[in-house]
């Protein structure tokens, strides 16, 4: 099991970015500190929207899955699931939704998180 | 800053294990199985490379050790540590020992303690998707095909026949890794560089002692550079950043270059990254330039015992120098987050 960051914890619906104001520049994943220039950031809630800059299929688990690098409009880039989108390719156009990402069992805890979709 | 140490320093001995799946051998068979040959007499220090079991080299009774974890740059990260620490006078003469035992991990153990941030992994990435993420994004700008990929593959085989220590020195062609089980698309079972047990050491002493011993080559040069772990924050998908800044510290012509070809794909980007090759042009390169890059199989073929692997690029490529050449071997942790680029003379 891998954990969830805990920045999709707090924030289940949306992108939890970071910007900063000396470099002007927004983040994700979210940090305290800008990882350029290391001076405080503020927290950003980030669209969502993005398109596709690589997308391959992973066939390493028991079901294969798409994953894809997405920039996302604000700039930063994200790894993340792309569902629901056969035809998804480099270019596309995504939005993040909330999915299921992994359970504990059938008995256990279901924890969901950030995957995209075609627009 | 790229972080680069200059030197002349002496290799006295030099000790190889073909790598493979040495099921009747642990962690501390492979260790004296690949000191056995070697003379440990004047050696007063040790630098452990070992990624999976944390080997504490205390095979050796040595009492000046340092272990070193760097995935697959630890063998040649040890390499440097070990030529720091002869110049600045901690020691006198080092072995430099990298071991792995990888076959006593599943698959899925080994994707779980790679270096990959957990942004990443909790989305099921693995070092295999994001390399393969880099080749889709290379294959789009540069119209290489998947053919042309396993081809890189097929190449490094074909090179391996000539070497004694290879794990696979038998041809592979292109046609049976494109039909081989698809890991990440485009990266077919057949391309990932094998999982291996085996062991590697050098033995290193100060240029002030080298007229003691039989010297086989020099180190004369060290270069590392870092990036973001996290492959989606880097500056691109199409070449590797810390790689890029270990190159621009080459300042001699280098003749053979063993590169860390652990998918077709890391191979084009180290030969584009490294200078040999323009963006987009590193196949047709490494097709015109057989002898120079990864004759000896890479990684694909020889096998890639994680630690070991950096200390056996080292032996292999001093072994194809001749006189007054330069050679470099290269080698990256997780998906490019560290770049090690030692360099080599007869």
């Amino acid at each position: 099991m891998i954990s969830i960051p805990y920045a999709w914890r707090n924030n289940r619906s949306a992108l939890a970015g970071s910007f900063c104001n000396a470099c002007k520049l927004t983040w994700y994943p979210s940090s305290k500190a800008c990882p350029a220039c290391r001076n405080s950031t503020n927290p950003v809630e980030l669209s969502g929207k993005g398109t596709i800059v690589s997308i391959t299929t992973v066939h390493e688990s028991s079901m294969p899955f798409m994953l894809a690098i997405i920039k996302l409009d604000e700039g930063p880039q994200v790894t993340a699931q792309i569902v629901d989108t056969p035809a998804a390719a480099i270019g596309s156009k995504v939005v993040a939704c909330l999915r299921r990402m992994q359970s504990d069992g059938a008995q256990g805890i279901i924890q969901y998180g950030i995957k995209f979709r075609g627009v | 800053m790229c972080g680069v140490v200059t030197m002349n320093i002496p290799i006295i001995q030099t000790s190889l294990i073909k790598f493979g799946q040495l099921w009747d051998k642990n962690i501390s068979d492979l260790i004296y199985k690949v000191v056995e040959k070697l003379d440990l007499t004047d050696v007063d220090a040790a630098f452990v490379a070992n990624v999976y079991h944390h080997a504490t080299g205390e095979e050796l009774h040595i009492d000046n050790t340092a272990c070193i974890n760097e995935e697959g740059a630890s063998g040649a990260m040890a390499l440097r540590q070990a030529a720091a620490s002869i110049m600045s006078g901690q020691c006198k003469c080092a072995i430099v020992l990298g071991v792995e035992k990888a076959t006593d991990l599943t698959g899925t153990h080994l994707n779980n303690i790679s270096s990959l941030p957990t942004e990443e992994k909790s989305q099921g990435a693995t070092v295999s998707s994001q390399f393969a993420l880099m080749a889709q994004k290379y294959m789009h700008e540069y119209g290489i095909k998947p053919a042309d990929l396993a081809s890189v593959a097929s190449l490094n085989h074909k090179n391996a026949m000539q070497n004694p220590y290879a794990q696979f020195a038998s041809e592979l062609s292109a046609e049976a890794i494109l039909q081989s089980p698809m890991v990440a698309d485009p990266i077919h079972t057949l391309e990932c560089a094998p999982h291996s047990d085996g062991a590697a050491a050098v033995v290193m002493c100060h240029p002030d002692s080298a007229s003691s011993y039989k010297v086989q080559g020099h180190f004369t040069a060290s270069l590392i550079a870092t990036d973001y772990e996290n492959t989606a924050q880097r500056a691109s998908l199409t070449s590797l950043d810390a790689t890029k800044k270990c190159a621009k510290q080459i300042s001699m012509k280098i003749s053979k270059a063993e590169v860390y070809d652990i998918y077709p794909i890391s191979e084009l980007l180290a030969v584009e990254d490294l200078g040999f090759a323009k963006k987009g042009e590193a196949w047709g390169f490494i097709k015109k330039n057989k002898d120079m890059i990864n004759a000896s199989g890479g990684l694909k073929a020889c096998g890639h015992a994680v630690a070991a692997t950096g200390v056996r690029q080292a032996i292999d490529v001093l072994s194809r120098l001749k006189a007054s050449e330069h050679g470099l071997t290269h080698s990256l942790a997780g998906t490019g987050r560290l770049s090690v680029v030692n360099i080599f003379k007869k």
